[in-house]
């Protein structure tokens, strides 16, 4: 295996780890609401301006800003379920479908008239060169994003896993009403997992900004990503999240440096029809089990 | 239910409100259609060119107008979509334009150029760069901005400029659309007049979010000549993964590339870009009109001009040039006085605006950039240098 293979390898489990973070809150939220959440982009979108603007105006490091976008993203994600979702929970899913994507558009358009179309990014101090492991280079915000990925991803497991809010929230993704009659506050605990989900994307999204030139509507482009990832790796399932996180940043590196960065997409979306179509229940799924 | 119809009525009367007050219009005004992307992801390219448009309606109603009347500018967002410009043609026709301008985009541009045709209202492309857009024999599409193949025979030509003696091997990077493949596609069959020999060529679309491969890749094939050809956040993207891995290449030489030309990619970079050349869009250094419009954006929208922006500053000013020569003010006598235009005082390098047949400007060009010490300085042509 030559080198620059391994580095292709490297670069696509990286950029991987990102992609799988910000699916990791949209299936989140699909497992507890079953509710496809398309203002994900865009709640990654703020993620990074709330870094960009906090890090520039008060001059601190992106990554010291972090606790403050998670704390925005997870009122943004608490209210909007609490004041809208909530409001339409027994509404036809197209119509909770339509108004995350209205809410995408108005998101959008605030982040544009705030900050205008202008592009940003952030030069960290100390990481504008990439550090040099054997053949290998890697730039040191993908090491720390891998990293927090990682980091954050345990963090939800053990919330969910272990602690009792995280039982809560999982009796009212199998069964609201059989939870709320055991005196759980359904609506709240959905609301808490809505917030949750939405700073999964915002972690990813601040991860993103020493990476890449941020704009209002960047999230579109990630939108879809996640989308395919969460279905990849069934939708609700954590773990599947963070696999096919990798495994799409590696399909998309690897056919990027062996095909050319035209195919990239193309291999994405072919993976996930066939997905779609041999296995709806994703590589990992066993669905959720509210629906069989 | 009473309730109901109140919050309905009030609601109601604040649309209507606001839609007399957006459409108060001085009826004694000439209206020049505007549509660009204001919306989507090329809302920062799109709003740049509005920006600089206003400034030059501005600059001619301070000036007296237009034989005493005011000029309008109606802006209308395409969403950068080719569906969104059709119906932004449609209102502004509706609307009672005299020109059409627009719309970053080839595509929206085709769609906006058959309206023109059909409603007989002249289109001032503002930017788009597709060769097929004038060849469709339409009379009411004009083009200020060089076309792909233009933009690609001024490679071939400025080339001699920058190839030294030990460069043998090119390797192009470009997104895949009309634009990038377009340019890249039209060197590539011509590179034997150059001399170089192709190692690579590599295309990614334009949205995505990493370039890591392509820039593994790049390093390992090592090329003399590097030329990269995309918009602003796809190359910027690019120049950052070069930088970051500390890859070294011999010459990089854009063509028509959304970030070289960019002063935001000059304060992103610094002297890290020096020695970088692009072959792109730019104003004339030496002309004073310039010098207004450069300081007038910056004054008034925080930011230096992005480059292509020129156009629509231009765009206005060759639609106004035509309303002055015009018989009179409808939308088929500024069309005549568009097709015979011979504008001198501009601020594109270029010699006179002249609109051949098919509504091309003969005299387009881009020019040669380096960057030097995080600035743009022109190579060639040399009367446009501005050392």
């Amino acid at each position: 295996m030559s080198i620059q293979f391994v580095q292709t390898l490297v670069d696509g489990i990286m950029m991987g780890g990102v992609y799988a973070l910000a699916a990791l809150g949209l299936s989140l939220i699909f497992g507890v609401l079953k509710i496809t959440n398309f203002a994900h982009g865009a709640m990654m979108t703020i993620g990074m301006y709330s870094v960009y603007v906090i890090s520039t105006y008060y001059g601190v490091n992106p990554y010291l800003a972090l606790p403050v976008s998670i704390l925005m993203l997870f009122l943004i994600g608490y209210l909007v379920q609490r004041f809208l979702i909530q409001r339409i929970e027994h509404a036809p899913a197209h119509n909770q479908l339509l108004l995350t994507l209205g809410l995408a558009y108005i998101f959008e358009n605030l982040l544009l008239i705030i900050f205008t179309p202008n592009y940003k990014s952030l030069q960290v101090e100390g990481m504008e060169k990439a550090i040099k492991i054997g053949g290998l280079t890697i730039a040191p915000a993908k090491i720390i994003a891998f990293g927090v990925v990682i980091v954050v991803t345990v963090l939800v497991y053990l919330f969910l896993y272990k602690s009792s809010l995280g039982l809560k929230v999982r009796a009212a993704a199998q069964n609201d009403d059989g939870a709320l009659l055991m005196g759980i506050r359904v609506k709240e605990i959905r609301g808490i997992a809505f917030g949750i989900g939405a700073v999964c994307t915002g972690i990813a999204g601040s991860l993103l900004v020493p990476v890449m030139s941020i704009y209002p509507t960047l999230g579109e482009v990630f939108q879809l990503k996640c989308f395919v990832i969460a279905v990849l790796g069934g939708m609700g399932n954590l773990w599947g999240a963070l696999i096919s996180g990798i495994i799409i940043g590696l399909v998309e590196s690897v056919s990027g440096y062996a095909l050319g960065g035209s195919w990239s997409e193309l291999l994405i979306y072919a993976v996930f029809i066939l997905i779609l179509v041999f296995k709806p229940t994703g590589l990992f799924g066993r669905g959720n089990r509210r629906d069989k | 239910m009473k309730k109901r119809y109140f919050a309905v009525s009030v609601i109601f009367t604040m649309i209507m409100l606001c839609l007399t007050a957006c459409a108060s219009g001085d009826n004694d005004t000439i209206k020049i259609g505007s549509i660009h992307p204001l919306t989507g992801s090329m809302a920062y390219e799109g709003q740049a060119m509005v920006n600089s448009q206003k400034i030059a309606i501005d600059k001619i109603n301070s000036e007296g107008g237009i034989n005493g009347r005011k000029l309008e500018l109606v802006v209308k967002d395409s969403m950068g979509t080719s569906s969104g410009a059709a119906n932004a043609a449609l209102k502004l026709a509706n609307d009672g334009v005299i020109a059409l301008t627009g719309t970053y985009t080839s595509s929206s541009a085709q769609v906006v150029s058959r309206m023109a045709e059909k409603t007989k209202i002249p289109f001032v492309v503002t930017v788009a760069s597709s060769d097929s857009l004038l060849k469709n024999g339409y009379k009411y599409t004009f083009r200020i901005q060089p076309s792909v193949s233009v933009f690609s025979k001024n490679f071939l030509d400025y080339l001699k400029f920058v190839k030294t003696d030990d460069m043998k091997t090119v390797a192009f990077i470009y997104e895949n659309s009309n634009y990038g493949a377009g340019i890249a596609e039209y060197i590539s069959d011509h590179i034997d007049e150059t001399g170089l020999e192709i190692v690579g060529m590599l295309s990614y679309a334009a949205t995505t979010s990493t370039l890591s491969s392509e820039v593994t890749k790049l390093a390992a094939l090592n090329p003399d000549l590097l030329v990269p050809i995309g918009y602003y956040s796809d190359q910027s993207l690019l120049m950052k993964e070069i930088l970051e891995r500390d890859i070294h290449f011999n010459t990089i030489l854009g063509c028509a590339n959304g970030a070289f030309s960019d002063a935001k990619f000059l304060d992103a970079y610094g002297n890290q870009v020096d020695g970088i050349y692009d072959i792109n869009y730019r104003y004339n250094p030496n002309s004073s009109e310039t010098d207004y419009l450069l300081k007038t954006y910056l004054e008034e929208y925080g930011v230096d001009i992005p480059v292509h922006a020129i156009y629509g500053y231009e765009s206005i000013m060759v639609v106004a040039d035509a309303l002055r020569r015009a018989d009179t003010d409808d939308a088929n006598s500024v069309r005549d006085a568009l097709a015979a235009a011979d504008i001198k005082e501009h601020i594109l390098p270029q010699g006179d605006i002249v609109f051949d047949e098919s509504g091309e400007n003969i005299n387009s060009a881009g020019v040669l950039v380096r960057i030097e010490d995080a600035k743009h300085v022109i190579v060639y042509p040399e009367e446009y240098a501005d050392k």
